[in-house]
């Protein structure tokens, strides 16, 4: 079946069978950043936004977002020009061997796009489905946390900027 | 996995959804809300999904004194409503939440966890507490109270009925309610839940709710045990003997979270913690 998709803010068509889950639609095209960890909706490694909300891939079909949009890790930034999230991750080494990264960074940019100014127990809340058996959860909550003020900051400069020019 | 499935439809309607289904055998074409969480074992007969996530019903709406929640209604909005909030102290978003993670929220909803039978989500417990109602809609129409469709089961075991909505009547006068659970974390499902509506005070209990799921066999109220408490004192020797009326009233079961002993002696203790939360909510008899 023919289907519609925005993925990373391109719109394509794309050919998809009806059972195939978003998670395996993503990755056979390319979009790796989507792991798959439990394939059972409980460990968050497969996270991804549709229609910028959390969800986990595993479990949704990719047939159901039909016109939809999506943001994988991949739309998030770029090694050239990283997200203040995924810059906070980096600078508080707050990833080990990396397979549960993805989704907690996209877990956070949800939680800091609605919330920018969250508390640790928020934080907590929004991070509480993605399982990281490396790190730990000291580090995550911190990186979100400095990923709240670089975020304030430039949107300060840009408010700067902009009244300057 | 799933390459029974051969067909995805958009049904324009409701209507054009029921028709389909009921074209093949039973079971070849079933409603679909886009996750296969927990509707997996219905999918596995299914050669057709119909996606009727798009046909408005993931609303919740006030109407008059009534409250109506949408079949597609994930539970993440049930947690984000400020309707619902406004109702009996936050009780219903507060059960939704306790289910798992936002990336799991966010594709869960009542159509699929009652075409499912899926029983063990506090958020039943709340609902049957409310005396909520389904609206069912198959090869007929049906109303019924949420407690009866718990026990006979939705969707013919087929996933042939479309759940429409649950609706309840807003709580009105002093009601206190409490939800008292037990589980490993708070996260996890619970082991046990208990949700009671109470009028009265210490004194005098002049009305009360009681329901109990997660961990029997569906979510169930309990009128023996309403009316031995009703028109009583609140005293601790009133609530253990209605402590122990409803560890024999359950039927608990017996699985890896819990044995069916624990649930009954879990069953006393959530009840009289439930009630003595809502008598510190303060006193509802005006
Ligand atoms: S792989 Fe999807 S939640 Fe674990
Ligand atoms: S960094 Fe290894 S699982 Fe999280």
């Amino acid at each position: 079946m023919k289907l519609k998709l925005q993925i990373n803010g391109i719109t394509k068509t794309y050919e998809v069978a009806p059972h195939v889950t978003l998670l395996n639609f993503l990755r056979s095209q390319g979009y790796h950043g989507p792991k798959s960890g439990c394939g059972n909706g409980d460990c968050g490694a497969c996270e991804i936004l549709l229609n910028g909300k959390p969800v986990n891939s595993c479990l949704v079909l990719a047939a159901h977002c039909e016109g939809g949009s999506i943001l994988t890790i991949e739309g998030l930034g770029n090694p050239d020009n990283l997200h203040p999230v995924q810059e906070a991750f980096l600078e508080v080494a707050a990833a080990q061997c990396g397979y549960c990264t993805p989704g907690l960074i996209l877990s956070a940019y949800a939680l800091l796009m609605e919330n920018p100014e969250p508390e640790e127990s928020e934080i907590r809340e929004a991070l509480a489905g993605n399982l990281c058996r490396c790190t730990g959860y000291v580090k995550p909550v911190e990186a979100v946390q400095k990923a709240a003020q670089m975020m304030k900051k430039k949107a300060v400069s840009r408010k700067e900027t902009e009244s300057i020019g | 996995m799933l390459e029974n499935i051969r067909d995805y439809i958009f049904p324009k309607t409701i209507e054009a959804a029921v028709r389909r289904m009921y074209q093949g055998a039973p079971g070849s074409s079933i409603p679909f809300t886009g996750s296969i969480d927990l509707v997996y074992p219905l999918m596995t007969q299914a050669e057709t999904l119909l996606d009727i996530s798009r046909l408005g019903l993931d609303q919740i709406t006030q109407k008059g004194h009534k409250i109506h929640i949408g079949g597609t209604v994930s539970f993440q909005q049930i947690k984000e409503s400020s309707l619902l909030q406004d109702c009996l102290e936050g009780m219903i978003p507060k059960a939704a939440s306790i289910y798992a993670s936002r990336g799991q929220r966010n594709i869960t909803n009542l159509h699929d966890t009652l075409i499912s039978g899926t029983n063990y989500f506090d958020l039943l417990t709340v609902l049957v507490v409310l005396e909520s109602k389904i609206h069912l809609h198959g090869k007929t129409r049906r109303i019924l109270f949420l407690e009866k469709a718990l026990k006979n089961g939705v969707g013919h075991g087929v996933g042939d009925e479309i759940v429409r909505e649950l609706s309840f009547i807003k709580p009105r006068g002093r009601w206190k309610s409490s939800l008292q659970r037990v589980a490993v974390l708070d996260s996890d499902l619970s082991i046990l839940s208990v949700a009671v509506m109470l009028k009265g005070n210490r004194k005098n209990c002049s009305e009360i709710r009681i329901a109990i799921g997660s961990g029997i066999t569906h979510p169930s109220r309990f009128p023996d045990v309403e009316k031995y408490l009703a028109g009583k004192p609140l005293k601790t020797a009133v609530l253990k003997e209605a402590g122990s009326l409803v560890s024999q009233a359950i039927e608990p079961l017996d699985d890896l979270r819990a044995s069916d002993e624990y649930r009954r002696e879990m069953a006393a203790v959530l009840l009289e913690k439930a009630v003595e939360d809502c008598l510190k909510k303060g006193d509802s008899t005006r």
